[in-house]
């Protein structure tokens, strides 16, 4: 490879970011222009933007190697985020969260919801929970694309994670949300353009869809024994009912990962910068063509190197990989690609880092200085902009110094905490609020702090991935898990968490005294 | 049409209907749960470009409505800039 090269095109790469990063500069001007992007954003950019920021690094490569250990089974992941993710998330939620953001002059998800509810506890509490679990999220991503800077770059680990972190704050302080959401349009069609390459190459070297299928099916008898023990049957066929694979791909990759991207603030956010119902009706389109090429492509492409590398090595993926199925598509692509596309497969990978990592800083930032400092200082809509940049600025020192301090083990789980934490806290809060005028405040608020608490201790005590990642079960009780019955240790919180919250809000809100029509009349006008 | 058997389509069972489907291979996949996921991957967002095309250019039916709330947003705006950065 030719290391001159990739490091000129990267420069290139990142001449066009800071150029749209200025522009996204020069168009802000108030507070609106920097959290909601003065909500008249372009409908391919609204629909980039949501998609590249949705779509990390970890979801293309770790997920990807996933489905190369595990099989196409991870295609109900695709399935649930094209069908949630991006239908029911813009024609359903997105259509009211605009409207009802706009009536209520809205600028952050928090808002929102505390707005929608009228309870300035709501906004700074869910500000606070994007606080407690969005670092962990945000330091994944930065470590992720720090490491394949080193490896990729040859540049030196921290001398990366500096550059990649100052070049991502910069835009995102200076520029806020146009600037982001610009930069993540370019990103995002890099990521279209080199997924797209990479599903056509790998049919055609394989020999055609049916053919490069059918290998695979007839594979199954390679699945090692200990992963057979663990319910795998074969890479074109599902795990066995009840086995601890099956509950981790259903509760944890599918529901929790497919279902968690409805409260995603990070993403409802971008629902509040369009002008009307017809550009989210046209970025529906954008999206869904968008996260098909992502992960449909990652998780098939991830499986069928499977029959490249047993076809040229004679060994499954896993097996070729090292036993790391992280390495199973870098591994694949170096080997089974042309070297043009090794080049436009990294820009894809760095262009998802670094949309992932400037919203991910936003939402904190916003979070931070909006959310909780005005609500508790009572210092409303002053200084927004001054204090949403330090609060980036905090979020970017924590990400990094999190990335440095923390195990891997618990950097690893980061996505997943973040996800189900959000599900569990704001999914209900968040569908009543749209959707049924007669839940209450008291409704919201006790919804938020069961399914927040729920969710932290199914984590801490229960669910066996992040308990003993965090290891304060066994500080507290001696042992690494609370349940060790089958199969609460492989049940992901969300699948605990989810209802019982969403129970509290409705019971709750159903035993106090509804809301005042007047707030309601002002919530709900001209929704449709 | 005749089915598994080659007995009258008709006459077939659930069960036997459950039995056709584990025995089909579509695209070279023997599984109904990850073919079919496949095929619904492909559907779905069939569903999201034929809701994006029919929809075009609808969303924007309560036009007056959304000027008369331009006009206020604009005002609130231009009361937003000036009190931030005093324009």
């Amino acid at each position: 490879m030719d290391l001159l090269l990739l490091n000129l095109i990267v420069l290139v790469y990142l001449l066009a970011t800071i150029y749209l990063g200025y522009r996204g500069w020069k168009t802000t001007k108030d507070s609106e222009g920097y959290m909601v992007a003065g909500r008249k954003i372009h409908p391919y950019i609204m629909a980039m933007s949501y998609g590249a920021t949705f779509i990390s690094t970890s979801a293309i490569v770790g997920f990807g190697g996933t489905a190369g250990l595990f099989g196409m089974g991870l295609l109900w992941l695709t399935f649930l985020n094209i069908l949630i993710g991006i239908f029911i998330a813009f024609v359903i939620y997105g259509k009211r969260t605009r409207k009802i953001g706009h009536n209520l002059n809205a600028m952050t998800f928090p808002e929102l919801l505390g707005k929608r509810f009228n309870s300035s506890f709501i906004q700074y509490f869910s500000g606070l929970v994007i606080l407690l679990g969005m670092p962990l999220y945000a330091a994944v991503v930065l470590i992720g694309a720090a490491r394949f800077i080193e490896t990729t770059l040859s540049v030196d680990f921290d001398m990366a994670l500096l550059v990649y972190s100052i070049i991502i704050a910069a835009y995102v302080i200076w520029g806020g949300l146009k600037a982001v959401m610009y930069t993540d349009a370019m990103q995002g069609t890099i990521m279209f353009v080199g997924m797209a390459f990479l599903i056509i190459m790998t049919y055609s070297h394989l020999g055609g869809v049916t053919t490069a299928h059918q290998t695979l099916t007839n594979m199954a008898s390679l699945v090692p024994q200990n992963l057979a023990a663990q319910g795998h049957t074969g890479w074109t066929s599902m795990p066995t009912f009840g086995s601890p694979w099956w509950w981790t791909l259903v509760s944890t990759i599918v529901m929790g990962v497919g279902i968690g991207v409805l409260a995603m603030p990070q993403l409802v956010v971008r629902f509040m910068t369009v002008k009307s119902n017809r550009e989210l009706n046209r970025a529906v389109l954008v999206g869904g063509i968008f996260i098909l090429a992502m992960t449909g492509v990652a998780f098939t492409v991830g499986a069928l190197s499977n029959v490249y590398f047993y076809q040229t090595q004679g060994n499954i993926s896993i097996a070729t990989a090292g036993g790391n199925a992280d390495s199973i598509i870098p591994v694949y692509i170096n080997a089974a690609m042309p070297e043009w596309f090794v080049y436009l497969f990294m820009l894809t990978l760095l262009a998802a880092a670094m949309s992932t990592s400037s919203s991910q800083f936003h939402a904190q930032g916003t979070a931070i200085g909006r959310d909780i400092y005005e609500t508790i200082t009572h210092k409303k809509g002053q200084e927004s902009v001054l204090l949403t940049r330090m609060g980036i600025v905090i979020a970017v020192i924590v990400a990094v110094t999190l990335g440095y301090l923390l195990p891997d083990n618990i950097i690893a789980r980061g996505t997943a905490i973040f996800f189900g934490l959000c599900a569990a806290a704001f999914l209900p809060m968040y569908t009543c609020g749209l959707f049924w005028k007669r839940a209450t405040r008291e409704g919201a608020i006790a919804g938020l702090v069961v399914g927040t608490l729920t969710s932290i201790f199914w984590m801490i005590f229960v669910h066996k991935s992040e308990a003993q990642a965090l290891g304060i079960a066994k500080f507290i009780l001696g042992r690494d898990l609370l349940i060790t019955q089958m199969p609460w240790p492989v049940v992901d919180p969300i699948v605990i968490a989810l209802p019982i919250a969403f129970l509290v809000t409705i019971v709750v809100s159903l035993l106090t005294k509804p809301p005042e029509e007047e707030h309601l009349d002002l919530c709900f006008k001209g929704v449709v | 049409m005749a089915a598994k058997g080659g007995r009258p389509f008709v006459a077939v069972s659930r069960t036997e209907i459950s039995d056709i489907w584990e025995g089909a291979i579509v695209l070279g996949i023997d599984d109904p749960w990850i073919w079919g996921v496949y095929l619904l991957c492909l559907l779905s967002t069939l569903l999201c470009v034929s809701y994006g095309l029919a929809n075009w250019n609808r969303g924007s039916d309560l036009e007056a409505l959304q000027i008369s709330e331009e006009v206020s947003w604009e005002a609130q705006e231009e009361e937003m800039q000036e009190k931030e950065l005093g324009l």
